[in-house]
C-alpha cells in the first residue's frame, strides 16, 4: 500500500516536472542565447589562461552538462580563482545556484549528486511496468479466449457424446457391438476423459437395463483401466475421482486401495473413500464404521446418509455400532436408528442412556423422544435427578413428545421444585402437551396460592406464542 | 400423442427424449417450470406433461399447481423426483400429480408408467 502511494506521488511528480520543463526549456534557451551574447562580450574570453584553466573550465562543462552540479560548481570555483572576471563562470555558477535553490528542483535534487539518473531511472521504470502490464493484458486475453475456444469445444464434444451415449444405450437392435464413432472417441486420451464424465452423468438418473447396457460398455472400451489409474494415482483430486468413477460404475477392483484411504489424513479423500465402500463393498457396505478411528465429521455423515437416500441402499441395523469406541459413530448409529426407525434397535437405545458421555445421552434422549418410545420414561424419570442441565432439558422435552398420565406427577414436581425458568417453561409445556388431564392440571397450578406459577403457565397456554 | 418434458438436466432430458421418441411419443422439450408454462399458454394440446420437481426459476410444483388451476386442464402429470423427498411428493399429488417416478429411473418403468396413465385417460 506504502509502495503504491509512493509510487503515484512520484509519478505526479514526474508529470509536473515533465510540465515544469516545457516552461523551463523555453527559458533555457533564452538564457543560452543570453550566455553567448555575454560571452562574446567578454574582452578576456579569447584570451589563454593556461592549461590547466581550460582543462577545468572542460572538466566543469561536462560535470554540468550530466547534472553532477556540485562538481561542476567545485570546478568553476577553481576556474575562476584563475579567471576571476570570466562572465562565463559567474554566469554558471549563478544557474547552478539557481537550481539549487529552486523548490522543484530540491524535491529530486536534494541530497542527489545525479538528478538526470533518477529522472531516467524513474521513466524506465514507468516505461518497464507499462510494457509488463500490457505484456500480461495480452496474455490474460489470449489465455481467456483460448481458455473460451477449449470450452466451446469440450461443449461440443459433450452434446456429441451425449447423443452418441443415448443412441447407444436405447437402440432398438442389439448393443453387443460398440459403435465405431464412440470406439474412435476412446482412442484419445482427451476424449476419454470427456466420455467418462459423460457416461458418469448419465449413470446418475439410470437404472435397471440402461446402466447395465452403460456399465457393459464401460467395460468394453477398457475406460475402468482409466479409473483405476486414477484410484492409484497420487494427486488426491485425481484419485477422488477415481473413487467416484468406480462407485459409480460398480467397480470393485482398487477396493484394497479404497480401504486403505478410509484412514487417510485427506477428509475428502477419507470421505470419499468411505461413499465408494458403501456402494462397493458389497457383503458388508458400512463395515468400515467399525475400524474407524478418526472422528467420523457430522459432513461425513451427511454424505454417507445422503449416498444411501440417493441410490436406494440397503442399510443394516445401527445399533451394532451402539456399542462402537469412536464416539462420532455411536453418534451417527443414533441418529440413524432414529431415521430408519429400526424397532429392533429400540431394547439397546435404553442402555445408552447410562453412557458416560453426556453427548451421547442427550442424543439418545432426543432419539427416544422423536421415536416417542414410552417404554423409556421410567429410565427418564430416574435418570433426571442425575443428569447436566442440558440433558434435564432435553429429558422434559421428549416427555413432551410421547404424553403418558405417568409422568404428569413428575413434571409437576419439576415445576413446583426447580428455580430454573427455562426447566419450568418447558416442564409446564410437557404437562400442557399431555393432552386434557395436562390442560386441567395446568389451570388447577394456576389457581394455586402455593406458589405464582401464573407467569410461567401463562406463557405457555397463550396460543399467540406457541 | 404429445409429450412435454420439463427438466434441467441434459443429460436425463435427452435420455427421456430418446427413450419415448423410440416408443413413438412427439416430444416437446422445457428446460424449467417457465418455459412449460410459455408452451401450454401459446399452444396447449399436450397428452401428457413429464415434469421433474426440483427447476430453476419456476419448479414442478409451481408448474403442476399452474396446470390443474390456472389453465384446469386434466392432463395426466408424472413427476420425476429423488429419493426422500416423500413430503414433495405428498404435496404434488394434492396439487394433482398423478404419478411419480424417483431418479435414479428405469426408462422402461418410466415408458410403462406412461403407457397405463395414458390407457387410463383414454378409456
Amino acid at each position: 500500500m506504502i509502495i503504491d502511494r509512493v509510487t503515484y506521488i512520484l509519478f505526479f511528480l514526474i508529470l509536473i516536472e515533465g510540465l515544469i520543463n516545457v516552461s523551463a526549456q523555453a527559458n533555457y534557451q533564452d538564457s543560452i542565447v543570453n550566455s553567448q551574447q555575454s560571452i562574446s562580450e567578454d574582452s578576456n574570453f579569447y584570451k589563454s589562461y593556461g592549461v590547466e584553466y581550460e582543462i577545468m573550465l572542460d572538466k566543469a562543462d561536462r560535470a554540468y552538462r550530466i547534472g553532477f552540479y556540485k562538481r561542476a560548481k567545485r570546478f568553476y570555483e577553481k576556474a575562476s580563482l584563475i579567471n576571476p572576471t570570466s562572465s562565463y563562470i559567474k554566469f554558471q555558477l549563478k544557474k547552478i545556484r539557481e537550481r539549487s535553490t529552486n523548490f522543484r528542483n530540491s524535491l529530486f535534487y536534494f541530497n542527489f549528486d545525479q538528478p538526470d539518473l533518477l529522472i531516467k531511472s524513474m521513466s524506465y521504470l514507468i516505461g518497464y511496468f507499462i510494457v509488463s502490464m500490457l505484456i500480461i493484458l495480452i496474455l490474460i486475453l489470449v489465455n481467456r479466449e483460448r481458455m473460451d475456444s477449449d470450452e466451446k469445444r469440450k461443449q461440443q464434444l459433450r452434446e456429441q457424446y451425449q447423443s452418441l451415449l443415448v443412441d447407444y444405450l436405447f437402440a432398438e437392435d442389439s448393443i453387443t457391438r460398440v459403435p465405431a464413432e464412440i470406439a474412435k472417441i476412446a482412442a484419445s486420451a482427451f476424449s476419454r476423459r470427456l466420455l467418462i464424465d459423460q457416461m458418469i452423468d448419465l449413470s446418475v438418473n439410470l437404472t435397471g437395463a440402461a446402466k447395465d447396457n452403460l456399465r457393459t460398455l464401460y467395460f468394453k472400451l477398457k475406460l475402468d483401466n482409466d479409473s483405476l489409474v486414477k484410484t492409484y494415482s497420487r494427486r488426491w483430486h485425481v484419485k477422488v475421482k477415481g473413487f467416484r468413477e468406480l462407485a459409480f460404475m460398480d467397480i470393485t477392483d482398487a477396493n484394497d486401495e479404497i480401504i486403505r484411504c478410509l484412514h487417510s489424513r485427506n477428509d475428502i479423500v477419507r470421505m470419499e473413500a468411505q461413499m465408494a465402500m458403501v456402494r462397493l463393498n458389497h457383503d458388508d457396505p458400512f463395515g468400515f464404521l467399525d475400524h474407524l478411528e478418526k472422528p467420523f465429521t457430522q459432513w461425513e455423515q451427511l454424505s454417507v446418509y445422503e449416498t444411501i437416500m440417493f441410490h436406494n441402499l440397503s442399510f443394516p441395523q445401527f445399533d451394532r455400532w451402539l456399542i462402537s469406541k469412536n464416539k462420532s459413530v455411536v453418534m451417527f448409529a443414533l441418529r440413524m436408528i432414529e431415521v430408519f426407525k429400526q424397532n429392533e434397535a429400540y431394547s439397546n437405545l435404553f442402555y445408552m442412556l447410562v453412557n458416560e458421555d453426556a453427548e451421547i445421552r442427550h442424543l439418545t434422549i432426543k432419539v427416544i423422544g422423536n421415536l416417542k418410545l414410552k417404554d423409556a420414561l421410567p429410565h427418564l424419570k430416574r435418570l433426571y435427578k442425575n443428569e447436566t442441565y442440558e440433558n434435564c432439558l432435553a429429558i422434559i422435552r421428549a416427555m413432551a413428545k410421547m404424553p403418558d398420565e405417568s409422568v404428569l406427577n413428575f413434571l409437576k414436581l419439576v415445576l413446583d421444585k426447580e428455580d430454573d425458568v427455562q426447566l419450568q417453561i418447558e416442564a409446564a409445556m410437557a404437562i400442557n402437551n399431555q393432552g386434557e388431564t395436562g390442560e386441567l392440571a395446568l389451570q388447577k397450578l394456576m389457581n394455586s396460592d402455593y406458589k405464582n406459577y401464573q407467569i410461567i403457565i401463562k406463557h405457555v397456554i397463550d396460543k399467540r406464542i406457541s | 400423442m404429445k409429450i412435454l418434458i420439463c427438466e434441467d438436466d441434459l443429460m436425463t432430458l435427452k435420455a427421456l427424449e430418446h427413450k419415448l421418441k423410440s416408443e413413438g411419443y412427439e416430444t416437446i422439450i422445457a428446460h424449467d417450470g417457465k418455459q412449460a408454462i410459455d408452451f401450454l399458454n401459446k399452444n396447449g394440446g399436450i397428452d401428457l406433461l413429464l415434469t421433474d420437481l426440483h427447476m430453476p426459476l419456476t419448479g414442478g410444483l409451481e408448474l403442476i399447481a399452474y396446470v390443474r388451476s390456472e389453465l384446469k386442464s386434466n392432463i395426466p402429470i408424472v413427476m420425476l423426483t429423488r429419493v426422500g423427498l416423500e413430503d414433495t411428493v405428498l404435496h404434488a399429488f394434492e396439487l394433482g400429480a398423478d404419478d411419480y417416478i424417483t431418479k435414479p429411473f428405469s426408462p422402461e418403468e418410466l415408458s410403462l408408467r406412461i403407457k397405463r396413465l395414458l390407457i387410463k385417460v383414454k378409456s
